[in-house]
């Protein structure tokens, strides 16, 4: 099965970006750079995000099937690949961690997992949503519900074993490697789950013959996309910083324990 | 390879002689099996239609039972630091440990579930296939069941953290494995087609599993 | 939007539910970010050294003690 474009768009950004902490291993450059990013970055989110979600909500016309049910999709199909793309980065800072051994990589991972999480959750909830006056039922064992709902487990997975373990060099390595054996998984559980349940809606947002959705719903569902992965990038970059510090602090703390001792 | 024969041995010995292993496993299997029933009501015709998904169903769980024991003993002693400074890669190791604990836990429930299945009112058409899935694919789980037991080795929490990490990876084993063992019970017979799916996920399981073992142990002992 | 129409409820359910989740994780990342950024000036009143190692990434960390 090959990747849909969306999803081959996010890996692309994905090694984009693995290339870009290749310049910024140095954790103090990242500060220095991040400091200075960072209310740009927010900025542009809040204003790709607001035009997006203005455009979604008063702009698009109601489907003359699902009626304004229609507008669910453009918070759901964002957060679902965007989950799907960050657990993918996720093991892909992993794979450059163990490869290159830059610390700053595995912050990177650690810090994506939560958003993920929640992008998945979100991404339930919303398909949940959606499904209840669709199908008439909360939870609808979908292939696609199912597949982000094992998602969701790989990425509960992960936060635990980071929480498990104490000192971060092994953590990151443990976790590296949960994160790899789960992206060698995703494709497959995805291909089973679709196997299992062949009742699912063929994927129709980005096909080689051209886009299958109407213009005035695509527009605001691309903006949307845009948005709410400028969102996860300054959540990133947020986190990242945070977790620098962290070792930052843990070192310190580390250094006092072995003064006073 | 002496070492992985002789690594082989001791594990299967350990696991006859020290008990509990498979006897615990077994023990739930039956419990599963029996409870079933009782618990939805013994109509036949459902039992019948539900027997080899349940019967998948509990084989994953007793092989689960057993998976955060796989190396805690190992780790405890200090075996697995001989091992990892023995003549053999700890990969070889890895995948000794992994199919001693197919031979002590998966091939025996996979042989005899095709017979409990008569509690079920398992189809008999189908309790072949059921057994050749089974066989092929309790490998699997008993190979992810050691990566997740060399992931959370010496963790607190540890038997919690194994099932949630394992239990996305058993979902496309137990869709292919039931699908399998189904034939065409519902809708057209995919049950070859889904029995070649299952063994390849076997089989990259039997390579991957070994290799981010070893990664995990050589983490948790550095 | 029209605010009359069938099933809107759940329209601003998912937002909602969409705003709260994206909200708490902020929130959340915010409040860890400021207990970690005191912790730091703590540190840094106390007087502890800073190490060099977190700015000397390319360096795999040494291996103190082989497993006996």
């Amino acid at each position: 099965m090959g990747l849909d474009q969306d999803q081959f768009l996010y890996l692309l950004q994905a090694g984009r970006l693995a290339a870009m902490f290749n310049y910024l291993a140095n954790p103090t450059r990242f500060l220095k750079i991040q400091a200075a990013v960072q209310p740009w970055l927010a900025a542009l989110t809040v204003a790709v995000l607001g035009y997006g979600l203005y455009l979604g909500l008063f702009v698009a016309p109601p489907d003359y099937q699902q009626g304004e049910t229609v507008r669910i999709m453009f918070i759901h199909v964002p957060a679902s690949s965007l989950a799907l793309g960050l657990y993918v980065f996720m093991a892909f800072a992993h794979a450059i961690g163990f490869i290159f051994r830059h610390p700053l990589a595995e912050v990177a991972a650690k810090s994506a997992a939560p958003i993920g999480a929640v992008l998945t959750l979100i991404s339930l909830v919303t398909g949940s949503l959606w499904g209840k006056p669709m199908w008439g039922a909360w939870w609808v064992w979908d292939a696609r519900l199912t597949s982000m709902f094992v998602l969701f487990l790989l990425y509960l997975g992960y936060i635990a074993v980071w929480q498990a373990v104490d000192e971060p060099h092994r953590a990151a390595r443990i976790a590296g490697i949960v994160a790899l054996v789960g992206v060698i998984n995703v494709p497959i559980i995805k291909f089973s789950v679709e196997w299992w349940n062949t009742l699912h809606q063929p994927a129709s947002l980005l096909r080689k013959g051209g886009p299958a959705v109407d213009p005035a719903i695509l527009t605001p569902l691309l903006w949307n996309m845009a948005g709410f992965a400028l969102l996860a990038a300054t959540l990133l970059f947020m986190s990242m910083r945070a977790e620098v510090l962290a070792r930052r602090v843990r070192q310190m703390e580390m250094a006092q324990v072995g003064r006073a001792g | 390879m002496s070492v992985f024969f002789s690594l082989l041995w001791r594990d299967v010995l350990l696991a006859f002689r020290a008990g509990g292993g498979i006897g615990t496993a077994f023990g739930f299997f039956l419990t599963v099996i029996v409870l079933l029933p009782i618990g939805i009501g013994p109509d036949q015709a459902l039992l019948q239609r539900i027997a080899p998904g349940a019967l998948w169903i509990a084989l994953l769980m007793s092989v689960l039972l057993s998976a955060d024991r796989i190396y805690t003993a190992d780790y405890e002693d200090g075996s697995l630091e001989v091992m990892a400074l023995g003549p053999a890669p700890l990969e070889v190791a890895a995948l000794a440990k992994a199919l001693a604990h197919w031979l002590t836990s998966g091939l025996p429930l996979a042989i005899a579930a095709p017979l409990l299945g008569f509690l079920l009112n398992l189809d008999v058409a189908l309790a072949p296939r059921l057994a050749a899935s089974m066989l092929i694919g309790s490998v699997a789980l008993s190979m992810l069941a050691a990566l997740g037991a060399a992931i959370t080795v010496g963790l607190r929490k540890g038997g919690l953290l194994i099932s949630l990490l394992i239990l996305p990876l058993y979902i496309p084993l137990m869709i292919f494995g039931v699908s399998a063992s189904t034939g065409g019970m519902s809708g057209p017979d995919i049950s070859s087609s889904s029995f070649l799916v299952l063994t390849a996920i076997v089989l990259v399981a039997v390579v991957t599993s070994p290799i981010a073992s070893a990664a995990a142990l050589r983490a948790h002992m550095r | 939007m029209d605010f009359a129409a069938r099933h809107i409820g759940f329209v601003i359910a998912a937002y909602a539910a969409a705003f709260l989740l994206v909200g708490g994780l902020i929130i959340a990342e915010w409040l860890r970010a400021r207990a970690i950024r005191r912790r730091l000036e703590e540190l840094e009143r106390l007087g502890a050294p800073r190490r060099r190692q977190a700015a000397n990434p390319g360096k795999p960390d040494s291996k103190k003690e082989q497993p006996a």
